[in-house]
């Protein structure tokens, strides 16, 4: 899979053509989609293979229990639940930019080849594994620290962008940004 | 579904299933995969069956092959050995040979670049964490988007 930086900076990217300014407050939580996969999954696996192999044994169940946090079912079930959390009349639109979120984090892993192991994306129901297999599961090592540089200057441009040319103006793209929160 | 009618009970069922889809899930990774682990249970059974094994740190290094090791064991393969160093992280595909208890290497794959894809995914991680703690906030005992 593409590491994890990459993953942050498509996140932080891949919605911008997509989505109004005034929408652009929920960018992060359509970047927490497009994070969460790795974080809920491989990390708490690596932490916990470290600890059983260095320091306590562990139960197998503990080291082998993460994959369905990156797979479409657990991502569907974690996605509802932290949608729980919102309030109630902003929880359709978290679910869609969280969903959306963690549809770009599972098609860039697709596009990885792993030995003979792809992605079993209909767990529960089938163990069928797929990928594309484009690239090696390492290409975006290389690349991620310019591909870090360029949303940090795309995110600054955006930045100021925003800031008003006249005093009392209101920034571009603010006009209708402070809508209430009764919206779905 | 998403309404604040019975929230709690809702937020339970849901972590609940995913817990449960969890459990099956290493359930099922120990009991119907077959890896190393299953063909030495049953030699007999398994000789000639492929294993793949993704991600494995070399343990050692022999002339006539090397170990490799997992989460959970050590698995010795009989391959090529030259020019691989204990430390390395790769990915083997083999065919378990019951007499010699080990596998057969038919391909491998060395990531050199593993440890630096490492760096980068807690690179990441931090990153988000600040990114996070910065545009969410818990208010009334809800996740609220900074203003």
């Amino acid at each position: 899979m593409p590491d994890a930086v990459t993953h942050l900076c498509s996140g932080l990217l891949a919605h911008i053509p997509w989505v109004p300014a005034a929408a652009r407050r929920w960018a992060p939580v359509f970047v927490a989609g497009a994070v969460l996969p790795d974080i809920l999954s491989r990390a708490p696996s690596t932490a916990l293979s470290v600890v059983h192999s260095h320091w306590v044994p562990l139960p197998s169940l503990l080291l082998y229990c993460w994959g369905p946090l990156h797979l479409p079912s657990g991502i569907l079930l974690y996605s509802l639940a932290l949608t729980m959390l919102f309030p109630a009349v902003q929880r359709r639109t978290a679910l869609v930019a969280l969903l959306a979120g963690a549809t770009l984090h599972v098609l860039l892993d697709l596009t990885q080849r792993h030995v003979g192991l792809g992605y079993p994306l209909l767990v529960p129901f089938s163990s069928r594994d797929f990928e594309w297999g484009l690239v090696g599961s390492e290409a975006s090592v290389p690349w991620a620290p310019w591909f870090a540089l360029v949303t940090l200057a795309v995110w600054g441009w955006l930045r100021w962008k925003k800031q008003p040319s006249t005093p009392g103006t209101p920034p571009e793209g603010e006009k209708d940004a402070h809508r209430p929160e009764a919206e779905g | 579904m998403l309404t604040d009618r019975h929230r709690i009970p809702k937020l339970s069922l849901l972590v609940a299933a995913l817990v449960a889809l969890c459990v099956w899930y290493a359930w099922q990774a120990q009991h119907h995969s077959v890896g190393y682990a299953r063909c030495m249970s049953d030699p007999a059974a398994y000789d000639g069956h492929t294993v793949e094994l993704a991600l494995w740190r070399v343990e050692s290094v022999e002339p006539e092959g090397y170990h490799i090791g997992g989460p959970t064991r050590s698995v010795p393969v009989l391959g090529p050995s030259a020019g691989l160093e204990p430390g390395w992280t790769i990915s083997v595909v083999g065919r378990f040979d019951a007499r010699q208890e080990a596998l057969v290497e038919q391909w491998r794959e060395v990531h050199h670049s593993r440890r630096h894809k490492a760096a980068l995914g807690l690179l990441g991680l931090l990153s988000f964490v600040g990114y996070a703690g910065y545009h969410f906030r818990w208010r009334d005992g809800r996740l609220v988007l900074r203003a």
